[in-house]
């Protein structure tokens, strides 16, 4: 079921389409939180927080794009949590360690080998720019939607992928 | 078994294939247990969650529509053929203008009782009381069925001049004017009703004014004298004097049907 | 938590105070008030109904003021009034269906609720009729069902039970005992078995004023000592009947057991007994129903 009849059977008073909603979005919303902040545990309840904080307010959500306003939900409540942490995700520290899992094929080797490069590589962006890169390369928002879940604006928001990209590409090419 | 760092960028032209980040992201699993966890918690709010509806104007104006019995649309616009019809008829045989209007007179009298109607149907078997204890206000609730008759008396005021235009040698303003006037003055007659009555005598009162209107009207518009350009002025002051009585009868009905004592006490 | 405030609330009509300097809290549960025709019960219900303005004294909801909240306030109400409204020539499913669009209930919900509010009030079979077909205690059913429409956490009921037999009020009890968690329910009555039975809390209103609160225990203690039973001959039952505020008279063979309510002992062999709520109506309203 599309993004729109959803919302619609939810305003109309059909509250088990938000299930619909949490099932569909969970993955990527709980991706997302752990990007930002780092914390995978954490990200789980940082998920659930997500879509408890849409539920509260959805009477009042105007259809435009749902995974948007999901992410800009998400985004505000890692910012949140990161501010009472009192600590920033540094740079090198929090690399996730499942990217060093052993495996047995080649094939699948070589392709988890560069599939963990990415996100090893995306740990070293600073936060906006890893930011900005996940919410254009793996969640397919326009730049301006990217604008509209960071609060910035769209020169902001290219200039952040373009330095994030070119930080990987240089990163990856080594 | 060593990480292999290859060049990404060459195999996957620079880096844009949004296909490999999603590969790249399906590293990150997520718990399934965990995920379970929340989705339960996630589904207990969303049970407990009251949806909030907000109808919109629209919406409200259409409920009324739905609701309001089909005779308050089409009787009006019955009436206003009717009256047509019998004008042309009068006009085949020679009659002079004056008689023309002084029948059309007759009928636009009768024409606002729907509306009025329509709103007195609000406060009818008690309803006054509990359609005032619900989230769309009964003030609200007047004003939309009085902008509905006043849009479908005015369009068909509006064709009726229009027609008349095409039947008479007049001004079409004039025309109009000569057509709004008994409308106004007969709707300040029927709010008058609606603000002074109580619901059992309401529309036989409506009715006999209704009647009593449209006599006098017929009665003193026989005379040509009447749609003299001289006279002009007598008809733009009773228009705009009907009207700012009708104005401030709306006002009063709206303001009474807000405070709750019109509600409880009179039409109840 | 849910909670309404009244402060100092009153009506005044010309010469008199229809309701006077009323100040109540009222939280989740069943509240009773009682009191004689013309006390004011009406009046106050509409006041919390925002129907009527007070003349003076604020309604609060949640701290806030009913008049201010306006629509919002009224989403979260349900009303039965005394004289319940209807349109005689439309049919039960689409009279509800007409009040729950102006209650705003969620367009995705109006059929399931009509349903279940239908069933609840063993009306379903009649969904189809119109209502001028209705009997009194149907029409009284149908007055429920649509208070209950938009789910009210508030539900004000004016004499609800009015024309309903004893099984169908049996039923209305059950189904307001179920209804009031996390509600507030207020239903005004002058049948005392309703309020003793289902009521968390009763009120006591008197010409315009709140003359008594508390549960059942506290409000028939203030009589206690007040209430007697004698046994007389039948004449001069007759006699004390017209004399003194009778809450009951039973034949016992050629005598007359009488139940007298009187701050003082009525006759020498009364005997004082522990009193009841329909005692509790009569000491403090038999003056009114006299009049």
């Amino acid at each position: 079921m599309d993004d729109r009849t959803l919302i619609a059977r939810i305003q109309r008073g059909q509250t088990e389409a938000l299930n619909e909603v949490a099932n569909k979005y969970y993955d990527d919303i709980y991706r997302f939180c752990y990007f930002l902040t780092g914390y995978r545990e954490e990200s789980y309840d940082l998920a659930q927080e997500t879509f408890l904080k849409f539920i509260k307010y959805v009477d009042h959500y105007q259809y435009k794009n749902l995974k948007g306003y999901l992410l800009t939900i998400a985004r505000n409540i890692c910012i949140d949590y990161m501010r009472d942490k009192a600590q920033e995700v540094s740079l090198t520290e929090q690399t996730p360690n499942e990217v060093w899992q052993e495996v047995s094929s080649e094939d699948q080797f070589s392709k988890l080998v560069q599939r963990e490069a990415l996100t090893t590589a995306l740990w070293q962006l600073p936060r906006m720019q890893r930011e900005a890169l996940l919410l254009y390369y793996y969640h397919d928002l326009k730049l301006r939607e990217i604008a509209a879940v960071t609060g910035t604006n769209l020169s902001t928001v290219k200039s952040r992928i373009r330095q994030g990209t070119d930080k990987l590409k240089k990163w990856l090419k080594e | 078994m060593k990480r292999k760092k290859t060049e990404l960028w060459s195999l996957y032209g620079a880096g844009r294939d949004r296909r490999f980040w999603k590969l790249a992201m399906k590293n990150i699993t997520v718990d399934s247990l965990k995920k379970q966890q929340a989705l339960r918690m996630i589904s207990q709010t969303a049970g407990e969650k009251r949806i909030i509806s907000r109808p919109s104007l629209v919406h409200k104006i259409g409920v009324q529509i739905r609701y309001l019995e089909k005779g308050y649309f089409v009787f009006p616009v019955l009436l206003m053929s009717g009256a047509l019809g019998i004008v042309n008829g009068m006009k085949q045989t020679g009659v002079r203008e004056v008689e023309l209007f002084t029948v059309l007179s007759a009928v636009i009298a009768l024409l606002g009782i729907f509306g009025t109607i329509s709103i007195s149907r609000l406060f009818s078997n008690h309803m006054g009381e509990l359609e005032a204890s619900c989230f769309c206000s009964i003030g609200e609730l007047v004003a939309i069925r009085m902008t509905l008759s006043a849009f479908i008396n005015g369009v068909l005021l509006l064709a009726c001049s229009i027609v008349m235009r095409g039947w008479i040698q007049m001004e079409f303003l004039r025309i109009l004017l000569y057509i709004l006037t008994p409308f106004l003055v007969s709707n300040c007659l029927y709010y008058a009703i609606l603000l002074r009555m109580r619901d059992k005598n309401i529309i036989l009162s409506f009715g006999a004014t209704g009647i009593l209107s449209g006599a006098v009207w017929s009665f003193f518009l026989r005379n040509s004298l009447v749609y003299a350009r001289g006279a002009m002025a007598v008809w733009i002051g009773m228009a705009v004097c009907s009207g700012m009585i009708l104005i401030g009868e709306i006002h009063w009905l709206l303001k009474g049907a807000e405070k709750g004592e019109m509600i409880c006490y009179q039409w109840n | 938590m849910l909670s309404m405030e009244l402060r100092g609330v009153t009506k005044q009509y010309k010469q008199k105070k229809a309701v006077d300097d009323f100040s109540l809290k009222l939280e989740e549960g069943v509240y009773g008030l009682l009191g004689a025709n013309g006390a004011g019960k009406t009046t106050l219900l509409r006041m919390l109904c925002n129907i009527l303005k007070p003349t003076s004294g604020i309604v609060l909801c949640n701290g806030m003021e009913i008049d201010e909240m306006d629509g919002e306030y009224r989403r979260i109400l349900g009303y039965l009034p005394q004289q319940f409204g209807y349109y005689p020539n439309m049919t039960a499913e689409r009279y509800l269906r007409y009040l729950a669009e102006l209650k705003a209930v969620p367009p995705g919900l109006i059929d399931s609720k009509i349903e279940e509010l239908l069933e609840l009030v063993e009306l379903s079979e009649m969904r189809k009729k119109k209502i001028k077909t209705f009997s009194g205690g149907m029409i009284r059913r149908l007055g429920i069902a649509q208070a209950m429409l938009n789910d009210p956490e508030i539900l004000i009921l004016d004499e609800p039970t009015a024309g309903l037999d004893p099984k169908e009020r049996i039923r209305f009890r059950n189904l307001i005992s179920g209804f009031s968690k996390n509600r507030i329910v207020l239903l005004s009555t002058h049948i005392v078995s309703d309020v003793e039975y289902i009521a968390d809390r009763i009120l006591l209103m008197k010409q315009g004023k709140l003359i008594g609160q508390g549960n059942l225990e506290e409000i028939v203690e203030q009589v206690e000592g007040h209430v007697w039973t004698c046994m007389v001959d039948a004449q001069t039952a007759e006699e004390y009947n017209r004399k003194y505020a009778v809450s009951n008279l039973k034949n016992q063979g050629e005598k007359v057991e009488l139940r007298i309510v009187a701050s003082q002992k009525p006759v020498e062999d009364a005997v004082s007994v522990e009193p009841g709520l329909e005692d509790v109506y009569l000491y403090y309203f038999e003056q009114e129903t006299e009049e």
